[in-house]
């Protein structure tokens, strides 16, 4: 350690100020004592001003060790770091006050004896049961296990007391603060404990949002559907209806144009004809993608660009009032629809055909954008394909289709479900009904029980198909593992 | 004529020859799967970057060009007026300053909380923790209308409504946008790597928290890469949340989604553009034109995504490489 020689002025300002110090010290230190005479002990008051008085005790010691460094000349001025690592250092035995000594050794032996009564306690439990155990035809032997490991527990305890009381006497004695008693506890908990201790306070976070910003607020939207909900100033009136929304919303309701059950029935369709095209689009790709190929980064560059784009506010954007014009010349599919259009009837094929390709042409957009996390996914599962498993293949005599069919598919089958549930939970998000809700619900148009009521009806529709999906895929996905 | 004989003498010999024939094949074959694949991939190129060529080709248009017939990509006169027409109505430094914020804060968050959360449902051993995995996949497949309306009330009691930390809050909490995926990733991330790493770990004599911070959450870079930039990109393009439960109402806040699109909506823009003074210098034969008006918004809506493009172009590599090691394996 360097020393840093003070000059004089600093030394004697430092004096000045530590003789201050001391004195305010010790005016609070008689103030403490007098009321430690008053209060009676054994309440909680007297043990926190006694707790009061020992650190005033410790931080007087301090001032008098750097006040006689000081008449020393060996005074070395520490910096944060320093003091601070020096508190959390486990094997520097602390310098403890006799107060605080005496303290300790009292509160060490009182709880001792009480070890030792209950250990008394245990052991006469224990010969009485054994005893008894000696006549019986099935002894219960967990109980006496549990006995034992009772005994076993206290003596550790006591035998660890027992440590720390030498150590008071000796001198070696470490003091702990909370945090490191924590710490040591946790070092020296069973691993299966410690595991689970981890594991509920990770979650934790998690959970509480769950709770706060997920259950409550889904049983609350449950329990709106079945409710007349009001917004007055100041708050919701609720009026109980029962099944009556759901009914209205079958019977009577319109959504702008429609009835409800069109939109449900066209949302649905939507949903059932661009899941598997997605599906299927994003499975391609990602095998294109993933063999190398001249430019492959290239193209995997552009294909992830519908991942970040934000295509729907935009799009929402430029479908305003303003927008709608340009709309059409700015995306450009209409013109290009047309033209297959009348390339097809040229041609000579039927309307119905055509009239199907076009909005197979027309969706090509919609796929492209919407498939992107998808083909991400697609491509982390090919990814993890081990390569040798195609070399044998080409020995064996398997064609390019045969190594698709019989490896790429069932190695990443693991995935299907994964993609088939996004990407219907992404085509749900973005679906027309949950626009209409959105919109209305924020500007009130429907009620709130009503559009709860829709929402819940269409959860269900999307549980549902997901659910089947389950059934299906789980057989065929644990077919192949 | 010798020349010929040999040629067709071959021809014959290829065609006859079955292993010549089949080596002769697979390589057309290649040839032509080679070809279907270019196409096929530039085809598909071509439908996502039509569209953003498109928009940057107009934006640089002079606002008098808009009707002209003779410009359909490159603009006559390249000019930068309907950059700073779009800026000054979206109010864009501004907005883009807390837009970055937000996005960033809510990245490292998301990141935080649902690495955790991903932990220990992947290799944490306590009671339920299979109960509780399954309510976060649920939170994946129910949809964020179901509950957003309870939560808008919710957060207008407590006061929280158009604070600052709403998001941040949301997504240290394990419930920002999208977030039931990230623990998903997540878990499947850290399920992805070998068991030795971690006895070892504990055979050291570190504790549980030691092991997650010091051994397990650097090993899953890649996914944690994965996970901030979809976070961050996610909360940016995102409008519903944060114009639902951050702005709430309040019109000081901007971010860049919510006010592209306050400017779509009405006769706002015209408004924003009016108290610039920028309306009224334009002349009426441009203003009179509603594709003025649109050719504003999609600009506008290019300088929304603009700095978002710029960054991935910046680290598409680390973006595309996260992604492939990210090992998401079942």
């Amino acid at each position: 350690m360097a020393k840093k020689n003070l000059t004089k002025d600093a030394k004697n300002k430092l004096q000045e100020q530590l003789n201050h110090k001391l004195t305010k010290l010790e005016k609070r230190l008689n103030e403490k004592e007098e009321a430690l005479a008053i209060i009676s002990k054994q309440t909680a008051k007297f043990r926190h001003l006694q707790k009061q008085k020992i650190k005033i005790l410790y931080q007087i010691r301090d001032v008098l060790t750097t006040l006689e460094q000081l008449a020393n000349d060996s005074y070395v001025k520490e910096n944060f770091f320093k003091r601070f690592s020096q508190k959390f250092n486990l094997n520097k035995p602390s310098n403890l006050i006799e107060e605080e000594k005496q303290i300790l050794v009292e509160k060490y032996e009182k709880r001792l004896n009480q070890w030792e009564v209950k250990l008394a306690m245990v052991e006469k439990k224990y010969v009485e049961f054994g005893q008894k155990t000696k006549t019986q035809k099935h002894p219960n032997l967990k109980k006496l296990n549990r006995l034992e490991r009772q005994e076993l527990k206290i003596k550790t305890k006591m035998q660890a007391l027992k440590i720390d009381l030498i150590r008071l006497e000796d001198g070696t004695y470490v003091k702990l603060n909370f945090l490191m008693r924590t710490i040591k506890k946790l070092n020296s908990m069973s691993f299966r404990k410690q595991e689970a201790l981890g594991g509920y306070l990770f979650v934790l976070p998690w959970l509480i949002g769950f709770a706060l910003f997920f259950a409550i607020p889904l049983l609350t939207t449950i329990y709106w559907s079945f409710n007349d909900v009001q917004s007055v100033a100041g708050g919701l009136t609720i009026k109980w209806l029962g099944f009556k929304n759901y009914f209205d919303l079958f019977k009577t309701q319109m959504l702008g144009t429609k009835t409800f059950l069109e939109v449900l029935t066209s949302s649905v369709l939507e949903m059932i004809i661009n899941v598997p095209i997605i599906f299927i689009f994003s499975l391609l790709v990602a095998v294109v993608l993933n063999t190398k190929f001249k430019g492959h980064q290239f193209f995997k560059m552009i294909f992830f660009i519908p991942v970040i784009y934000n295509t729907t506010v935009i799009s929402l954007a430029l479908n305003g009032s303003f927008g709608s014009t340009m709309d059409t010349t700015m995306t450009g599919f209409s013109q290009m629809s047309v033209g297959i259009q009348n390339f097809l009837l040229d041609l000579g094929i039927g309307d119905r055909l055509i009239e199907f390709l076009i909005a197979a042409v027309d969706r090509i957009f919609t796929i492209v954008t919407k498939s992107g996390i998808q083909i991400l996914i697609f491509i982390a599962a090919l990814q993890s394909i081990p390569k040798h498993l195609y070399e044998a293949a080409k020995i064996e005599g398997a064609t390019t289709y045969d190594c698709f069919c019989k490896i790429t598919v069932p190695m990443t089958s693991r995935m299907f479900l994964p993609v088939l549930i996004y990407t219907i939970v992404d085509n749900f998000a973005s679906s027309e009904l949950i626009r209409i809700m959105t919109v209305d619900s924020t500007g009130s148009k429907i009620p709130y029980g009503m559009s709860s009521a829709i929402a819940i009806i269409y959860f269900i529709v999307n549980f549902l198909i997901i659910g089947i999906l389950y059934l299906f895929l789980r057989k065929a996905v644990n077919n192949n593992e | 004529m010798n020349k010929m004989v040999k040629l067709t003498s071959n021809l014959k010999d290829t065609l006859t020859n079955p292993k010549k024939r089949k080596v002769v094949g697979s390589k057309l074959l290649n040839i032509i799967v080679t070809i279907i694949k270019y196409s096929f991939m530039i085809g598909i190129s071509f439908i996502i970057v039509y569209p953003l060529i498109l928009q940057i080709a107009v934006a640089f248009r002079l606002p008098t060009d808009v009707n002209n017939p003779k410009v359909m990509w490159i603009p006559e006169q390249f000019s930068l007026q309907n950059f700073k027409i779009a800026i000054t109505a979206l109010n864009y430094w501004k907005a883009l300053g807390t837009t970055f914020f937000n996005s960033l804060g809510v990245a490292i968050l998301q990141v935080l909380s649902t690495a955790l959360a991903g932990y220990a449902f992947a290799r944490l051993k306590f009671k339920g923790s299979k109960l509780l995995f399954f309510f976060s996949l649920f939170t994946i497949i129910v949809p964020q209308t179901m509950v957003s309306l309870p939560m808008y009330i919710n957060f207008a009691r407590t006061g929280l409504l158009g604070k600052k930390y709403v998001l941040f809050l949301m997504a240290a909490l394990g419930m920002g946008i999208k977030s039931g995926i990230f623990v998903y990733l997540f878990r499947q991330g850290f399920k992805g790597l070998p068991k030795e790493l971690e006895e070892a770990a504990y055979m050291d004599g570190c504790n549980v928290f030691q092991v997650f911070a010091k051994v397990m959450f650097p090993c899953v870079k890649s996914t944690i890469i994965t996970v901030l930039l979809l976070a961050f990109v996610w909360q940016w393009n995102d409008y519903y949340y944060t114009n639902l439960f951050y702005i709430g109402g309040n019109p000081d806040i901007v971010t860049l989604t919510t006010q592209l699109q306050t400017i779509s909506t009405g006769s706002s823009l015209q408004s924003a553009l009016m108290q610039a003074n920028i309306w009224q210098l334009m002349g009426q034969d441009v203003t009179s034109n509603p594709l003025f008006v649109s050719m504003i918004l999609n600009t506008a809506g290019i300088l929304v995504m603009l700095p978002v493009l710029i960054m991935y172009f910046f680290v598409q590599k680390l973006f595309v490489e996260g992604i492939e090691r990210s090992g998401i394996v079942g």
